[in-house]
C-alpha cells in the first residue's frame, strides 16, 4: 500500500506529494499575479483609478460581489497593504505554515480583489481562485511543507489525512473545465464548418506571431477544430477512471494541449493555471521512479532546512482545524454539486436558476467555462486616437500615433497589468460606462507625463470585424465609446 | 511522457509538412500584410492565391480592399468585377461594388448590386442603406424610406439608417418627426458629429435656436474643424443676437 496516497481505499487516490507540488505551484502563481497587478495598482484598484469605490460601489449588479476587504478603503497604501497580505499569505501556503488557514487567507483574499475589479478578471483567475478554494479542504499541506517537518521534528509519523470528498470535489473541477467548454462550443464553427481555430487564431489580441504562422495551414486547421472539440468532450474519462497509466496519460495530454495555446495565444495565465491544476492528478508511479525519488528527496530536504530555521515558529499540525467535521464535507459536497450544475445549466434548465445562484456567486463558486463558444467571436480591438495642443496624433492606448492596422495597434498595446482584460470588458457591453472613465485616466496620465503638450482632444473607439466568409476580409465597424475636449487656449 | 510528447511534436510536424493548400497559405500570408498595413505585399500574394480555384474568388475580392485602401478605385471595381464573375451571389462583393458604383453616380448599375446582395443575405442592413441611398438619389423617397426601415432593423445600420431618415424628414419639413429619429440613433451612435448637427438643424427648424446652439457645440466638440457646421452656429447666434462664445471643456 502506498503511504502516499490521500485515501488509498478509496477513489479517486490522489498522492499526497503531488497534491503539494499543486500547493506551492498555486501560491507561486499567485505572488507573480500579485507583482503583474501592482503595475497597475493606482490605476485599477484605488481613488486615483479608473474605478474609485465611489462610483464602483453604485454600478448595477453588484449583488453577488457584495463582499470584499478592498471596499474597506482605496488608497494607494491601503491596497498596498492587502497586495502585501496577499503575497504573505500565499507566501505561507507555499511554506506549508498552517497550510489550512493559508489556504483559507488567500481564498477570501483573492476573492476579495477579483471582487474589486471584475472587469480586469479572466478565466485564469477564476480557475486560480477555484483551485485554492478546494485546497482550504485537501489535504495538500501533508507532504513537503513546514507543517510536515515540523510534524516529523516532533516524531511524529507522516500522517494521511483523508479528504473525501474534496479531493473527487478537486478532480471534478478540472473535469467540468473541459467538459463545460465542450458542451458550450455548439456553433457551426465547432460542430460543421471547422473554422473555430483558423478564426482563434487570427483574433489580433488574442493570437501571437507563431499563431498567424500557423493559419498559413490553412485547411489542415478544419480537423485540428474537430480533435480539439472530441479531446475536451473526452479527456475527462481520462482523468475520472481509476487507472493511474490512463490518467498519467491525461494529465500529459492536457499538459501538451495548454503549452500548445500558451505558444500560440496570449492567456498566458489561463494556460498556466490549467497546466498546474493538473499537478495534482499526477499519480504516485511518477513519483515512484529514480526522478521522482530525487525530487523527493530533495523537497523534503528542502523544508526540514525551512523549519530548521524558523525553530521558533510555534509547533501547528496538518490537520484542518476540527471546527469543520461533518459540516465540511456537507459544505464541499454541496459546493460540488454546485459547480457542477451551475457549470451545466444552460443545457439542462431555463434561466429561472439565475436568480437562485446569488449565495454561490457571493462565494466566487459561479463561473461559465466558455472559451470560444458558442464560437470564436469576431476579431475585435479599441484605439484612443488623440490631438495634443502642438497639433501631434497619438494613440493614447499604444503611445505611438494612430494607425488602421490592427496588428499595429494590438501588438503595441500595454501588456503589464490588466488592461487587455479591462478594454475587452468595456467593448463587451455590460461595462461601456466605464469607456469615460478608462479615456479620462488615459488622458490624465498623458498630462502628467507630458504636461509641456497636453491633449487637447481624444476618442475611446472600439473596432469589431464584421463576420465574413472564407479568406474574405471583414468590414471594419468603428464605434466611438467616449470623448473628451479640451479647448486649446487661443 | 516523453515519448507522448515526442509523438505530438512528431504529429504536428507531419501535419504542417504534408503539405497545406498552397493558396490558402498565401491568402492568410496577404491577410497578414494587410492587418500589418504592408499593402503591396497583400497584393502580391493575393494575386498568386488567385491562381488557385479554390481561393481565386476571396483572393480577388481581397485585392479590390488593397486597391481601395491604396485609393486606387478603378483598380478596386476591376477586382471586384473578376471577383464577382467567379462568385456572382458574393454579398460582400455586390455591397462593395454598389457603394463604389454610387459614388460614381452610376446609380441604376449600384441598384442591382444591391438588390442582388438582399437577394443573397435579406437581413444585410448596409445593402437596404445602400438601396435607400440609391433610392433617395433618385428621388424616390417613399421607396428610399422603405429601404431605410428595413436597414434600421439590422442592428449594424440601425444608427446610420435612423440619422438618414431623420434628415430626410427635416429637409422634407417634418422637424418633430426627425428629431425622434434622431433621439433613437443618438442610442446606437452616442459621439456623432454629424448627428448632433442633424438634430441641431432640426431644433433650429422648430425655431429652438438655444437647444441648436448646444448641439452645434456638442458636434463641434467631435469634429472642431467642420466648416458648414461652424458657419451655421454662428448664423444660429446671430438669430438670437449673441456673440460665438468659446466652447468649454468636456468629457461627455
Amino acid at each position: 500500500m502506498n503511504e502516499h496516497l490521500e485515501q488509498p481505499d478509496r477513489w479517486p487516490a490522489l498522492d499526497l506529494r503531488s497534491l503539494a507540488l499543486l500547493r506551492i505551484a498555486c501560491a507561486v502563481i499567485c505572488v507573480f499575479d500579485i507583482a503583474n497587478r501592482a503595475f497597475a495598482l493606482r490605476a485599477q484598484y484605488t481613488s486615483e483609478g479608473v474605478l474609485p469605490l465611489r462610483n464602483y460601489l453604485w454600478q448595477p449588479d453588484m449583488g453577488w460581489r457584495i463582499w470584499s476587504v478592498y471596499y474597506l478603503g482605496d488608497s494607494p497604501f491601503f491596497v498596498g497593504c492587502l497586495f502585501a497580505l496577499t503575497v504573505s499569505v500565499a507566501l505561507a501556503l507555499a511554506a506549508g505554515y498552517r497550510t489550512a488557514w493559508a489556504s483559507l487567507g488567500l481564498w477570501v483574499m483573492l476573492l476579495s480583489l477579483h471582487h474589486r475589479n471584475i472587469l480586469v478578471i479572466n478565466g485564469g483567475d477564476h480557475y486560480l481562485r477555484m483551485l485554492v478554494f478546494w485546497g482550504i479542504f485537501l489535504p495538500w499541506g501533508a507532504r513537503f511543507s513546514w507543517d510536515a517537518a515540523a510534524s516529523r521534528a516532533k516524531g511524529d509519523p507522516p500522517s494521511n489525512p483523508t479528504s473525501f470528498p474534496a479531493g473527487a470535489a478537486y478532480l471534478i473541477q478540472i473535469c467540468i473545465v473541459y467538459l463545460s467548454n465542450a458542451l458550450y462550443k455548439s456553433g457551426p464553427a465547432w460542430k460543421s464548418d471547422g473554422t473555430a481555430i483558423h478564426q482563434a487564431l487570427g483574433l489580433a489580441d488574442i493570437g501571437n506571431g507563431v499563431a498567424q504562422k500557423l493559419l498559413g495551414l490553412g485547411s489542415l486547421l478544419v480537423p485540428a477544430t474537430f480533435a480539439v472539440w472530441y479531446f475536451e468532450l473526452l479527456i475527462p474519462l481520462a482523468l475520472l477512471l481509476p487507472f493511474p497509466r490512463l490518467r498519467l496519460t491525461g494529465v500529459a495530454a492536457l499538459a501538451a494541449f495548454h503549452l500548445g495555446i500558451l505558444a500560440t495565444m496570449r492567456v498566458e495565465l489561463f494556460s498556466i493555471v490549467s497546466i498546474i491544476a493538473l499537478l495534482g492528478l499526477v499519480p504516485s508511479l511518477t513519483w515512484d521512479t529514480a526522478r521522482g525519488n530525487t525530487l523527493q528527496a530533495h523537497l523534503n530536504s528542502c523544508f526540514t532546512k525551512l523549519h530548521l530555521r524558523l525553530p521558533n515558529l510555534p509547533l501547528t499540525t496538518t490537520t484542518t482545524p476540527a471546527v469543520f467535521g461533518k459540516l465540511r464535507q456537507g459544505f464541499v459536497l454541496l459546493a460540488t454539486l454546485f459547480v457542477v450544475f451551475q457549470s451545466t445549466h444552460d443545457y439542462l434548465t431555463d434561466d429561472r436558476w439565475k436568480d437562485h445562484f446569488v449565495s454561490g456567486r457571493a462565494l466566487g463558486l459561479y463561473v461559465k467555462w466558455a472559451m470560444f463558444a458558442p464560437g470564436p467571436p469576431n476579431d475585435s480591438w479599441q484605439s484612443a486616437p488623440a490631438v495634443t495642443a502642438s497639433g501631434r496624433q497619438i494613440d493614447l492606448l499604444t503611445s505611438r500615433p494612430p494607425s488602421m492596422s490592427k496588428l499595429k495597434t494590438t501588438i503595441a498595446y500595454e501588456r503589464a497589468g490588466r488592461w487587455k482584460s479591462y478594454r475587452s470588458g468595456i467593448q463587451s457591453g455590460n461595462f461601456g460606462s466605464n469607456a469615460q472613465a478608462y479615456l479620462d485616466f488615459l488622458v490624465k496620465r498623458w498630462d502628467a507625463t507630458q504636461p509641456a503638450d497636453p491633449i487637447t482632444n481624444a476618442t475611446y473607439q472600439s473596432h469589431s470585424e464584421t463576420s465574413t466568409r472564407g479568406y474574405r476580409l471583414p468590414q471594419v465597424k468603428t464605434r466611438v465609446e467616449a470623448f473628451y475636449f479640451k479647448p486649446t487656449e487661443s | 511522457v516523453k515519448r507522448f510528447v515526442l509523438a505530438w511534436i512528431l504529429g504536428v510536424a507531419c501535419l504542417a509538412l504534408s503539405g497545406c493548400d498552397q493558396g490558402e497559405y498565401l491568402i492568410n500570408r496577404g491577410n497578414h500584410a494587410f492587418y500589418q498595413g504592408k499593402l503591396t505585399e497583400a497584393e502580391n500574394d493575393y494575386q498568386q492565391a488567385a491562381n488557385y480555384p479554390k481561393t481565386q474568388a476571396a483572393a480577388l475580392y481581397n485585392s479590390s480592399r488593397v486597391a481601395a485602401a491604396l485609393g486606387n478605385e478603378d483598380r478596386s471595381l476591376d477586382y471586384l468585377n473578376r471577383s464577382l464573375a467567379v462568385e456572382p451571389l458574393d454579398p460582400q462583393a455586390l455591397l462593395d461594388r454598389g457603394d463604389l458604383l454610387t459614388g460614381r453616380g452610376q446609380a441604376a448599375l449600384a441598384e442591382s448590386d444591391f438588390l442582388a446582395a438582399i437577394k443573397a443575405q435579406p437581413s444585410l442592413g448596409e445593402a437596404w442603406l445602400g438601396l435607400a441611398r440609391v433610392k433617395a438619389a433618385q428621388g424616390l423617397g417613399q421607396e428610399a424610406l422603405a429601404s431605410l426601415a428595413r436597414a434600421a432593423a439590422d442592428s449594424d445600420t440601425r444608427g446610420e439608417a435612423l440619422l438618414l431618415r431623420g434628415r430626410w424628414l427635416r429637409q422634407n419639413n417634418d422637424p418633430k418627426a426627425a428629431l425622434q429619429d434622431l433621439e433613437s440613433a443618438s442610442q446606437t451612435l452616442p459621439y456623432s458629429a454629424e448627428l448632433s448637427f442633424e438634430q441641431a438643424r432640426a431644433y433650429r427648424a422648430l425655431n429652438d435656436p438655444r437647444e441648436a446652439i448646444r448641439r452645434f457645440r456638442q458636434g463641434l466638440n467631435l469634429d472642431p474643424g467642420n466648416p458648414q457646421a461652424q458657419k451655421e452656429l454662428a448664423e444660429t447666434l446671430a438669430e438670437i443676437g449673441e456673440a460665438a462664445a468659446p466652447a468649454k471643456a468636456t468629457s461627455r
